[in-house]
């Protein structure tokens, strides 16, 4: 068990929290899933290697067996995992089909690296990445573990932005902001189909949110100050339209000001995309204020802590690199950095005298 | 009972995918017919890039119809890629052929990527099989023999025009050949 919690326990126990009986039955439990867990994490890493092995296999080009023996030994190593996955499933060994599962997968792609190596063949990475979707999802959807999930998750979202420059190596960065709504519109895909591995809406949300929120976080202040180049209205346009399902979803769970936000988010990415470019990072920066202040006034009202808090941190660190962009002496910076800190220190303190409020709704939700 | 079924159909899918992955390649490979040009290191210093030697095809180019070409995009073209196509007569000279020309005189024609940077003289024409995968244990030797063994590269061009690598040969023989001596 875990030595923390094991630690944890003992003090809770001596000082009289909870008595021995409540003290055995969390060991045991502890026991029981860390176990679950510790052999869930050793598939894993088994299947994990070995499919790593394989493709360490296949790019040493061992060129003295033959070309019908590479590809048949390829078929073969699929039918076998394959088979596998089907035994396991059959004896209800659900920690074995998973493994096997991700083995199929890694062996999927092992296959087409196969192929292309002896058959010399060159193409954009996406298309090796897209076959691969395309073969091992079906399958995929068919695991219970997180761990598999997560790996097939990561390999879409390569592929995701892969797609933009194999589809527009010029004018692909003009539309960032597609892989991360696409990663969330599969998301309410998966809830709506109330899918049994819950991880699929998980773990796409996750990347989904993760990817966007960099985007407006680095990306967007980038537009801002830089010019791209082309003004690209309907790459704009599109990036919107792909917004939708999320904000109508925003809008019956989290109330029009969630979706406002996203739209406003989206704007704080598209609009310098869409009308203009040069130098603009004051505004751009003023923008940024706007959203996440609004995100932090709506994490109140939805009695979100957590959103409440990390919006007060963006805002605070980006306040901090205003300095940066906003002033150039060192006269300036010094005046800049005392502002900034100020402001800072303003911040914190409303944060702080509302800290009990915000607690209490912490503990609401 | 149904979800047995989708499991089976899905673990035959991916078996079935590779399967068709290697028939097409096999199926271009053997059948259309086989051409066999020379080729140079992309980088005469390193031709070698991980285990695949990178080299570039040297075409033949009919200068004035290519420079013809050219001029129609003001000296500097880069096709996207796969959509261009190549010309190459009965004497093996080629050049690109635009959406209007006539095919009459063409025994092959070629799809791929043209390259044309008038203003400094260069064309290329890159067929997407501009990297040979080699064995780790041959590759630095191949890379030096490469280099004074008058490299071919014969390829066979598919039903819709587009190359698919079948050997690379040194003095006229098979690599492997070569690299047993």
């Amino acid at each position: 068990m875990n030595p923390y919690l094991q630690k944890k326990l003992t003090n809770w126990s001596e000082s009289g929290l909870i008595n021995d009986e409540t003290r055995n039955r969390i060991v045991d439990y502890e026991n029981r899933r860390s176990g679950i867990n510790v052999l869930m994490a050793a598939l894993f890493m088994g299947a994990l290697t070995i499919s790593i092995g394989i493709v360490s296999i296949v790019a040493a080009n061992w060129h003295e067996i033959p070309k019908l023996v590479k590809l048949l030994s390829a078929i073969l190593l699929l039918s076998i995992f394959s088979a596998l996955t089907y035994l396991f499933n059959k004896q209800g060994r659900q920690s074995y089909k998973d493994a096997s599962i991700l083995l199929v997968f890694g062996s999927i792609i092992s296959s087409i690296a196969l192929v292309g190596q002896i058959y010399h063949l060159e193409s954009h990475l996406f298309n090796s990445f897209a076959l691969w979707l395309m073969l091992g999802t079906p399958i995929v959807l068919f695991n219970g573990s997180k761990y598999v999930t997560y790996v097939w998750t990561t390999v879409l979202t390569i592929c995701a932005y892969l797609s933009l420059s194999r589809l527009s190596p010029e004018s692909g960065h003009h539309f960032l902001a597609l892989p991360p709504l696409t990663l969330l519109g599969l998301s309410l895909l998966f809830m709506k189909m109330k899918m049994e591995n819950h991880f699929f809406h998980r773990a796409t949300s996750l990347c989904g949110w993760i990817l966007l929120i960099g985007s407006i976080l680095v990306m967007g202040p980038l537009r801002w100050r830089n010019d791209l180049g082309v003004v690209n209205a309907w790459s704009a346009l599109i990036n919107f339209l792909a917004a939708m399902p999320l904000g109508i979803y925003l809008n019956k769970h989290y109330k029009w000001q969630g979706a406002a936000i996203l739209f406003l988010a989206m704007g704080f990415l598209e609009i310098p995309n869409a009308f203009f470019h040069g130098d603009l990072k004051v505004l751009g920066a003023l923008y940024f204020l706007l959203l996440f202040s609004l995100l932090a006034a709506l994490a109140l009202k939805l009695e979100h802590k957590k959103l409440f808090d990390y919006s007060c941190l963006l805002l605070a660190i980006r306040i901090i690199f205003i300095y940066f962009e906003v002033f150039g002496s060192l006269l300036q910076t010094g005046i800049g950095l005392v502002m900034s800190g100020l402001f800072i220190l303003f911040v914190a303190w409303i944060w702080h005298s509302k800290k009990d409020i915000l607690w209490k709704l912490g503990e609401r939700r | 009972m149904r979800s047995s079924l989708l499991l089976k159909l899905a673990l035959i899918f991916p078996v079935l995918g590779i399967a068709a992955l290697i028939w097409n390649s096999e199926h271009s490979q053997q059948t259309g017919s086989r051409l066999r040009v020379p080729i140079e290191g992309y980088d005469p210093r390193d031709i070698l890039r991980g285990h695949y030697l990178q080299y570039r095809f040297k075409w033949n180019f009919d200068l004035q119809k290519t420079r013809e070409f050219a001029r129609k995009f003001k000296g500097v073209y880069y096709g996207q890629s796969g959509s261009d196509r190549l010309c190459m007569n009965e004497i093996l000279i080629v050049y690109p052929l635009a959406h209007e020309d006539s095919e009459k005189e063409c025994l092959h024609l070629i799809k791929g990527n043209l390259v044309i940077n008038d203003p400094i003289g260069t064309f290329e024409f890159l067929l997407g099989i501009e990297r040979f995968y080699v064995p780790e244990q041959y590759a630095r030797r191949l890379e030096s023999m490469l280099r004074d063994s008058r490299p071919e590269v014969e390829f066979a061009l598919n039903s819709q025009g587009r190359a698919v690598m079948v050997e690379l040969y040194m003095h006229g023989r098979p690599w492997s050949e070569m690299i047993k001596r």
